[in-house]
């Protein structure tokens, strides 16, 4: 970021290059919409580029543009004709656009079967959790961020980061632990969310 | 130590987050807990289920939308995210926000507003979870701002022109302004009841204006958006005048 400040424009390139992606990775997260997306990372670099002339150097520069795609990702997802994230990843959403594919159609085909159900259940269980605990459970298990970073990122304290982590990861555990129950009972997963909490009543 | 404790030692020891001293005596705790590493186990194999999360791969022409909204100026690049609701109007609401609550206090120092005392006594992370949806949008877009460097930062520089309308509303206001205001500040009045000096002069420190969990009612916001478009027309027609 500095050489950039100090006119070197492909340097900006380069920060792109290596953040654009993680980014995205990110925001898809947030969003649930790959085109909503994009379209932050966009905005996130447009603001990069934009501060140039005014960039202190006072947090590592990832923390900082996380910070900027935090905050546009709570915007768009405040925004008052956002529908509600999808919780089954597979759904199409309102705009065509194709939203995160299934672990399960990606993972190579030498994953286990357990693997693999498990990360989908953790993915529908991700999609559901308050935005926050996604956020701070994203940056540390996936990003590897520390609580210090994440907290700096989420304007917050570190003890709350911990505490954001912990309840998103016993969410998710808890998700996954109902889950396994189900398939115990002889539910599959294959069977629509819905069902399965029907059949568990 | 409760189950729900061990679990967050568990958290953190996972991230690498505890002291080399704690670690220690949970790994030791660990190797001779057969339940608790299982629990360990199993808060490992979820954070492993999320790394291996696949994404869409990052579009070819990503860079090349952004060069195109880079060379289109300003207004071409905000245009796609609604900007002009969500991100534009942060810092005119901090202002309106500042100015209208200092303007209360100066009409009404033995007041009390409800939301300052939360703000003064809550962490802003727990307040944020508990606000209206309605509020923490207030909330989100101050955060977020134009000048990207630093969003505290920015929201200092906020603050500091809050600390500019402090002196103009306090040292230069004139009593023509103030009863531009007073209509607006009526209906605030009763939300400032109870409070003192001090909690109401703490609550304009950066630290009450840092999260504007202060604001939790959408009425009170409305006018102090009223007090400050009242208080930008009274300087319009001072100006043609």
């Amino acid at each position: 970021m500095l050489d950039f400040c100090a006119g070197d424009g492909s340097a900006f390139d380069s920060l792109f290059d290596r953040w654009g992606g993680p980014l995205l990775h990110y925001l898809e997260r947030m969003v649930v919409d790959s085109g909503t997306a994009e379209e932050l990372v966009q905005e996130a670099f447009l603001r990069v580029y934009r501060a140039k002339d005014r960039y202190r150097p006072e947090a590592k520069f990832s923390t900082w543009l996380y910070r900027i795609g935090t905050n546009l990702a709570l915007n768009e997802l405040r925004r008052p004709s956002r529908s509600r994230p999808h919780s089954s990843m597979n759904e199409e959403p309102s705009n065509g656009r194709p939203v995160l594919r299934l672990v399960s159609d990606t993972q190579d085909a030498g994953d286990s079967l357990d693997v693999r159900r498990r990360a989908n259940r953790v993915e529908g269980a991700l999609a559901e959790l308050p935005e926050r605990q996604r956020m701070a459970i994203w940056m540390s298990a996936v990003e590897g961020m520390s609580y210090a970073e994440i907290a700096e990122t989420l304007e917050t304290s570190e003890k709350s980061v911990k505490a954001l982590v912990h309840r998103a990861r016993s969410a998710l555990v808890k998700n996954v632990r109902a889950d396994d129950q189900g398939s115990a009972n002889g539910l599959h997963d294959d069977v629509e969310p819905s069902v399965k909490k029907d059949v568990r009543k | 130590m409760t189950d729900e404790s061990i679990d967050q030692e568990l958290s953190a020891f996972i991230d690498g987050e505890l002291t080399a001293e704690r670690a220690a005596a949970l790994n030791a705790r660990v190797a001779s807990d057969p339940e608790l590493k299982a629990r360990l186990s199993t808060l490992e194999a979820v954070n492993e289920s999320l790394r291996s999360l696949t994404s869409s791969a990052m579009p070819a022409d990503l860079r090349a939308r952004l060069q195109r909204r880079i060379e289109g100026g300003p207004e071409a690049a905000t245009q796609s995210i609604d900007s002009e609701t969500s991100m534009e109007w942060g810092k005119p609401l901090a202002a309106a926000l500042a100015a209208g609550l200092i303007a209360a206090w100066l009409l009404f120092p033995a007041s009390n507003p409800e939301g300052v005392q939360v703000a003064l006594e809550t962490p802003a992370a727990r307040v944020s979870e508990t606000i209206t949806e309605a509020t923490t949008e207030t909330v989100t877009d101050v955060a977020e701002n134009d000048t990207v460097h630093d969003a505290g930062v920015d929201r200092v520089g906020v603050n500091s022109d809050t600390t500019n309308n402090i002196a103009t509303n306090t040292q230069t206001n004139t009593a023509t302004n103030i009863a531009t205001n007073i209509d607006a500040i009526d209906d605030i009045e009763p939300m400032l009841e109870g409070a003192s000096d001090g909690e109401l002069a703490i609550a304009f420190e950066l630290e009450a204006l840092r999260d504007l969990d202060v604001i939790q009612d959408l009425d009170l916001l409305e006018a102090l958006l009223a007090m400050e478009d009242a208080e930008a027309q009274t300087h319009n027609d001072e100006k043609r005048g």
